[in-house]
């Protein structure tokens, strides 16, 4: 076996060193001018032809990511848009998006209509991360980099997709009447190309927001809860600290929505405290076959903006780009009824709603 | 997205981890895998598992920079995909790698993934790159950790492939000199 002498160079040589030009796999890249951003504004969301109907029985993404019973609850809060879009290849449908007062998640489900587009799905189905990207852009078609992340799986004959973002300060300036239009796309294909949509995200849940005494403000609502730390160890330690408080009975219903046994329960509770024990269901909820789910959370460092990669010297010193603020998220797995829980224990601090 | 932010994903278990390393990076790993494998599947294929690899990683892992952390795994996934993949020919013209034009300068009996010796080369080898002028020290991390070939390097440097060339050798010819200083050779 050879050996690599260049294996043992310094991180800061190899980022010197990088080639500015770079190969972007795929023949052809997605291009969206203003003109395909305002025309899919204009007339909104195309009806399909009789001749282009094709039924499909695969689940929408809201119960992907989710599951049946909280795809039903949100359909009975009135939550569901079901707005279309598509080309010859694809129909991309905007199933749910689901808005607090700090973060939001977009729903989607894109199913193929021609063999092109099944063609794609099959691939997809044999990785764990289909080659599924997302624009964000300003009504007038400019692109707007706003931290959002999607996530997409492939599941029997369509690609559930989840985007998921908070309200930066960055988004508040570029979307104040909170549309966010936006385009997925493959680095692979083109066959998703010029399907862009409009996806409203002003605050659709209720959401409660309570500020610690020391000034940390918490954000709840049907779906988590985000807490905004002053800084990495503090937020850190919130994770052993912070809970709900609930209204009787409303931890076993919202135990219940995540598939959780009291037995379950009692075997994290007993030894774990604050959104630890929140993690550890679900993921013990996630392990059964969900694939992660929507997701559970965790301590971010979130930046305001892009704040461009460190050079060498920064990398070696440690430095951090760009204004930014320490979070720490819970995510349900499932959506609760706020009113379940009566307010936020954090530290030794009981803060009601 | 700042790279402590990913690896704060990945550290918290969040799928969105591969999904923004991969927005972040994915352009950045294929280009240094097709260098080596100069096959557009065969890059693709060495991003995802360089993913995977990562979310296998971190935690306990903690990169101080995750694009090259992420850029190591790729480049020695595509090395292993293109020596396998060369094996399989049984051709008789081996096809070689410019990281093979270093091979001798490799000393024998040193194992670099775990002698404890390699640490002390590491530091000199470093200190060799780092005395090196900016261009000549960016045109061989660019021949030899990127694999650019000798026409690129000449188009990208504006110099001639001859000069790059004759440069490269005597960048080759300094380290030897150098190691074999230290003792190493």
């Amino acid at each position: 076996m050879k050996q690599d002498l260049m294996e043992m160079i310094d991180d800061k040589y190899i980022l010197e060193a990088e080639p500015n030009e770079q190969i972007k796999s795929g023949k052809r890249k997605f291009r969206i001018s203003a003109a395909a951003a305002a025309i899919a504004a204009c007339t909104g969301l195309m009806a399909l032809t009789a001749a282009a109907v094709v039924h499909y029985n695969s689940r929408p993404s809201t119960e992907e990511y989710y599951n049946s019973k909280t795809d039903r609850i949100i359909e009975s809060q009135g939550l569901k848009i079901n707005e279309k879009s598509y080309n010859s290849h694809f129909e991309v449908t905007l199933e749910s998006v689901l808005a607090d007062d700090y973060s939001f998640k977009i729903f989607l489900t894109a199913r193929p209509l021609d063999a092109k587009g099944k063609e794609y799905v099959e691939q997809a189905t044999s990785t764990m991360f289909p080659d599924l990207h997302l624009k964000t852009l300003k009504e007038n078609g400019d692109e707007v980099r706003l931290g959002t992340g999607i996530r997409a799986r492939a599941v029997d004959d369509s690609l559930a997709i989840l985007v998921t973002g908070v309200r930066s300060k960055e988004l508040k300036d570029a979307l104040p009447d909170n549309k966010m239009y936006m385009a997925i796309y493959s680095e692979e294909s083109n066959l998703l190309e010029s399907i862009v949509f409009c996806a409203d995200i002003n605050p659709n849940l209720e959401t409660r927001c309570v500020t610690s005494k020391d000034g940390i403000k918490i954000y709840a609502s049907p779906i988590g809860f985000a807490l905004i730390g002053k800084d990495q160890q503090t937020t850190e330690k919130a994770v052993k600290s912070t809970f709900f408080t609930w209204k009787e009975g409303g931890r076993e219903r919202f135990l219940d929505s995540i598939g959780i046994t009291a037995e379950q329960d009692k075997k994290y509770s007993s030894k774990n405290r604050g959104v630890e024990w929140n993690y550890l269901i679900l993921g013990e909820y996630y392990s059964k076959d969900m694939n992660y789910g929507v997701g559970g959370g965790g301590v971010c460092f979130y930046t305001e903006g892009y704040a461009g990669d460190p050079t060498p010297e920064e990398l070696e010193k440690g430095i951090r780009r760009g204004y930014g603020e320490y979070v720490m998220t819970v995510d349900f797995g499932c959506v609760v009824d706020i009113n379940d829980t009566t307010g936020i224990v954090y530290g030794n601090e009981t803060i009601p709603y | 997205m700042e790279d402590e932010r990913i690896i704060a994903l990945f550290e918290s278990r969040s799928t969105d981890a591969v999904d923004e390393a991969s927005r972040q990076y994915g352009t950045y790993c294929r280009t240094v895998a097709y260098n080596i494998l100069l096959s557009e599947e065969d890059s693709e294929e060495c991003l995802n598992d360089a993913l995977l690899r990562t979310w296998n990683s971190i935690p306990p892992e903690h990169p101080a920079s995750l694009k090259a952390y992420l850029g190591r795994i790729t480049r020695n996934l595509a090395i292993d995909r293109f020596r396998r993949k060369n094996a399989e020919k049984r051709s008789s013209d081996t096809v070689s790698l410019p990281i093979d034009e270093l091979a001798d300068l490799v000393p024998s009996g040193l194992n670099i993934e775990s002698d404890i010796d390699a640490a002390e080369l590491k530091e000199k080898l470093n200190g060799f790159i780092g005395s090196l002028e900016r261009e000549k020290r960016i045109i061989f991390v660019q021949r030899y950790w990127y694999m650019l070939s000798v026409e690129e390097l000449a188009r990208k440097h504006h110099m001639s492939k001859s000069k790059i060339k004759m440069q490269l050798l005597r960048t080759r010819s300094l380290l030897r000199e150098y190691l074999t200083k230290e003792g190493y050779l």
